[in-house]
């Protein structure tokens, strides 16, 4: 019975709660969900709601109560081994440093004790995935809002990972940047068998893109499919506000 | 006036020039560190605290330096767990730490007795007081922090860069934080004796800026870095004995100006 659960599934979370040190509320509680291989789940929530903690809890930086399992077929396999790549809300590398996008990636490629250590290749691999290889030799200052959100795509996609974490990856680019960079992750997760979980607040992108919605404010609101999700109830239920969902005649489940 | 020549052949101050050297080197890699980690003022606490250790030393009648490095490397490995304790920013502690071991020393020497000659070469430099065996300690020191960064200076690097994604690839952050704090503490405290508490922290810092205003990578300002530091040094050192002015105060001076002068090619190029 376990195993036919398991069948399907790449990362799961089960009944995780967490609460930071010193405080009586409980940052997320309860929280359990399936993400389906080669999919984008875009998880939603207003601010506060906890998806950053949640983000930070799946790739380990936090440690809360419950269980998350990682599997490769229907082996369950270790945080280590299912080898996640993230892409943080916001850079925290002070972008007056002098650093190239390359020895960025450098330095995290020859930093990682499991990684491959064809540096060069993997560097331009990743590049190329991200149509961002023309930046290879540029200061990480000198690029756009929009270059660098892709670069940073390209050091989570360093050594092929299978899941890929974005913590609102579109904050601090234009919407012209935010088109190109979703197209590209798009291409990415149909393409290179990748499944990603995006925490946004873009509701176009996530009716655009999503092959499933993870609802949470605190503990899980809803999980299921754009149709099945992106409901008035749900807005009521997350933001408390009353809302008419207008469609443009397609009722596509995640851009294919 | 004795002419440069005549004063390179004096034997302080070759120990001078060649303390200066090691200490430049060592200081302009760590400099680029303290800039990434953005802790300007951490140096500057360290080499302050360090004085109280100078005061213990002589109170105690042992030698200074050694219970400079006891005291510098306990407020250093001491900072983490105080912070966490008190919950106070960096900033906060070390504005606590600073004064409070200052004002130790200074009170520790003036409990001592007869005139304390040492409190004001430690305070701002001397470089008549390096001796042979300091020299010997000096090189054991550059080694050991060679030895240390030839293993470590990726993870210390990505882990000042970026402590989120350091933790996602496994690095023992908080070691390489610690091991970035002893080296330091351990770095200003061998500068001590030539540019003093006060200014030290200028050759942590002044150098690693002006290479940054200089270099179009990391590499180039990590190696940049330590050479405008070694400049910076050996132009001060110099300058000082030419003219008679305390070293530390020449080096910083010095290295003020060269730090102009980067702002304006950075700025002009």
């Amino acid at each position: 019975m376990l195993k036919e659960n398991r069948k399907n599934t790449v990362l799961e979370i089960d009944n995780l709660s967490f609460s930071y040190p010193g405080s009586n509320e409980p940052a997320l509680s309860n929280i359990s969900f399936k993400l389906k291989p080669n999919t984008i789940n875009m998880l939603i929530g207003p601010n506060g709601s906890g998806k950053s903690t949640l983000i930070k809890l799946i790739i380990g930086i936090l440690q809360g109560d419950g269980a998350i399992y990682f599997y490769d077929n229907t082996k369950i396999i270790s945080r280590k081994e299912a080898h996640i790549g993230y892409v943080p809300q916001k850079l925290s590398i002070d972008t007056s440093i002098p650093i190239t996008v390359h020895e960025l990636l450098a330095l995290t490629q020859k930093s990682c004790n499991r990684c491959n250590h064809d540096t060069g290749k993997e560097i331009t691999d990743a590049l190329k995935k991200v149509d961002a290889l023309e930046y290879r030799y540029r200061k990480i200052g000198d690029l756009s809002g929009g270059q660098l959100r892709r670069v940073i795509l390209a050091r989570a996609l360093l050594n092929n990972p299978p899941i890929l974490i974005l913590d609102e990856p579109e904050s601090g680019i234009d919407l012209q940047g935010e088109k190109f960079f979703y197209e590209v992750l798009h291409n990415l997760v149909k393409n290179e068998g990748i499944t990603a979980l995006i925490a946004t607040h873009e509701m176009e992108i996530v009716s655009e893109y999503a092959d499933a919605v993870i609802c949470i404010n605190r503990s899980l609101v809803c999980n299921g499919s754009v149709n099945e999700t992106l409901i008035p109830k749900t807005f009521e239920k997350l933001y408390g506000v009353h809302t008419k969902i207008h469609t443009h005649g397609n009722d596509n489940q995640g851009k294919k | 006036m004795s002419t440069l020549p005549d004063l390179l052949s004096l034997v302080f101050i070759q120990r001078a020039l060649i303390a200066g050297l090691l200490l430049a080197i060592l200081a302009g890699v760590v400099g680029v560190l303290t800039l990434i980690r953005k802790t300007a003022f951490y140096g500057d606490a360290i080499a302050h605290s360090s004085l109280a250790g100078v005061a213990i030393g002589l109170g105690l009648g042992t030698y200074p330096l050694l219970t400079a490095f006891i005291y510098a490397i306990g407020v250093a490995l001491l900072l983490p767990t105080l912070r966490k304790r008190l919950s106070l920013s960096l900033d906060n502690i070390l504005g606590i730490i600073l004064p409070f071991s200052m004002g130790l020393g200074v009170l520790i020497f003036s409990l001592l007795p007869g005139y304390q000659p040492e409190m004001m070469s430690f305070l701002f430099g001397s470089i008549l007081t390096i001796r042979l065996h300091e020299i010997y300690l000096l090189v054991g020191i550059f080694l050991s922090v060679v030895l240390i960064f030839s293993k470590l200076l990726q993870k210390i690097l990505i882990t000042s860069l970026d402590e989120e994604y350091a933790t996602l690839l496994e690095i023992n952050v908080k070691w390489m934080q610690r091991i970035y704090e002893v080296v330091l503490a351990i770095i200003i405290v061998s500068g001590v004796k030539l540019l003093g508490v006060v200014l030290i922290n200028a050759l942590l810092i002044i150098p690693a800026s002006a290479a940054k205003n200089l270099s179009s990578s990391l590499k180039m300002w990590l190696i940049l870095s330590p050479i405008i530091s070694v400049i910076t040094v050996m132009g001060g050192i110099i300058i000082s004995v030419l003219v008679n002015t305390p070293p530390g105060a020449t080096i910083a001076v010095f290295a003020g100006f060269i730090f102009v002068m980067s702002q304006f090619y950075a700025k002009y190029q």
